[in-house]
């Protein structure tokens, strides 16, 4: 039986087919539909595809899968999340090559990261916060310093704020301002 | 040896050959493999041509661990062609 795993992923390369379809018919929305759908399932896959001698390959070829499959959705910041996960590690060469390139592309296109969304949800315990981006819809968990997660929860509470973050070489979203969004 | 996995890379799939466990739950990856095709074959739209721009982006990389092969598919007919990247292991 298949591991949960590369069910998901499975899917995901039947959404990206499902695509390539839509925009050969010149649904151009559907196809980038399509493309987001296989990048969740793509994310998850990634995630939860365990790091072991037998399945260490499969995992970098899905990190990189989901690294393309959130730069083709315009997801920059996960985009580069991925990048960075997959670089952290020791992938086959190749794949290395084509996760630097993505690299390169991404800082080309964008050197430093700007979130504005709703801030929905914070943690205390843990320090992070949780905003969800109001072009994507996605939700982000950003590491912020411990000295400064009360007032930021005092100032920002549920309010639409604008963030500028740096992504560390795991692939953690690190704060570095966060301002009330005009 | 078979098709064990594809994956996304941008405007294109990019496929491992190899061996999957006997539990059906992991593979062990053998060579890459790259896929090309072709509507109808015409004097400046070739298998052949195809083959080496294919080729060309292959031998781009440094990783010669794993074998490549490109094949390259002509609906026309249709017929294909498949080549190993000498290159390579």
């Amino acid at each position: 039986m298949k591991p949960p795993y590369k069910v998901l992923h499975d899917k995901a390369m039947e959404f990206v087919d499902e695509s390539k379809l839509a925009k050969m018919e010149g649904n151009e929305s559907a196809a980038k539909s399509f493309l987001h759908k296989a990048f969740f399932l793509e994310k998850e896959a990634a995630l939860t595809t365990p790091t072991n001698e037998n399945t260490s390959f499969a995992k970098y070829l899905y990190l990189r899968s989901a690294a393309y499959l959130a730069y083709e959705s315009g997801y920059l910041l996960d985009a580069l999340q991925f990048t960075l996960l997959g670089l952290a590690g020791e992938p086959p060469i190749y794949i290395k090559e084509q996760l630097k390139s993505l690299q390169q592309k991404l800082h080309l296109k964008n050197a430093s990261f700007q979130l504005i969304g709703l801030f929905t949800q914070a943690n205390a315990k843990n320090n992070i916060i949780t905003v969800e981006d109001e072009t994507s819809q996605q939700v982000y968990l950003i590491q912020v310093p411990t000295e400064q997660i009360q007032e930021i929860v005092k100032n920002y509470w549920s309010a639409k704020v604008a963030i500028d973050a740096k992504v560390t070489n795991t692939g953690v979203v690190l704060l570095e301002k966060i301002r009330v969004a005009a | 040896m078979s098709i064990v996995e594809r994956s996304y890379i941008g405007t294109y799939v990019d496929y491992i050959l190899g061996k999957m466990s006997a539990d059906n739950t992991y593979f062990q990856p053998r060579a890459k493999l790259e896929i090309s095709g072709i509507g109808k074959e015409t004097p400046k739209n070739t298998i052949n041509q195809r083959i080496k721009v294919k080729l060309n982006q292959v031998q781009k990389s440094a990783d010669k661990t794993l074998p490549a092969y490109v094949i390259v598919v002509e609906f026309g007919q249709p017929k294909a062609k498949i080549v190993k990247d000498e290159t390579t292991i």
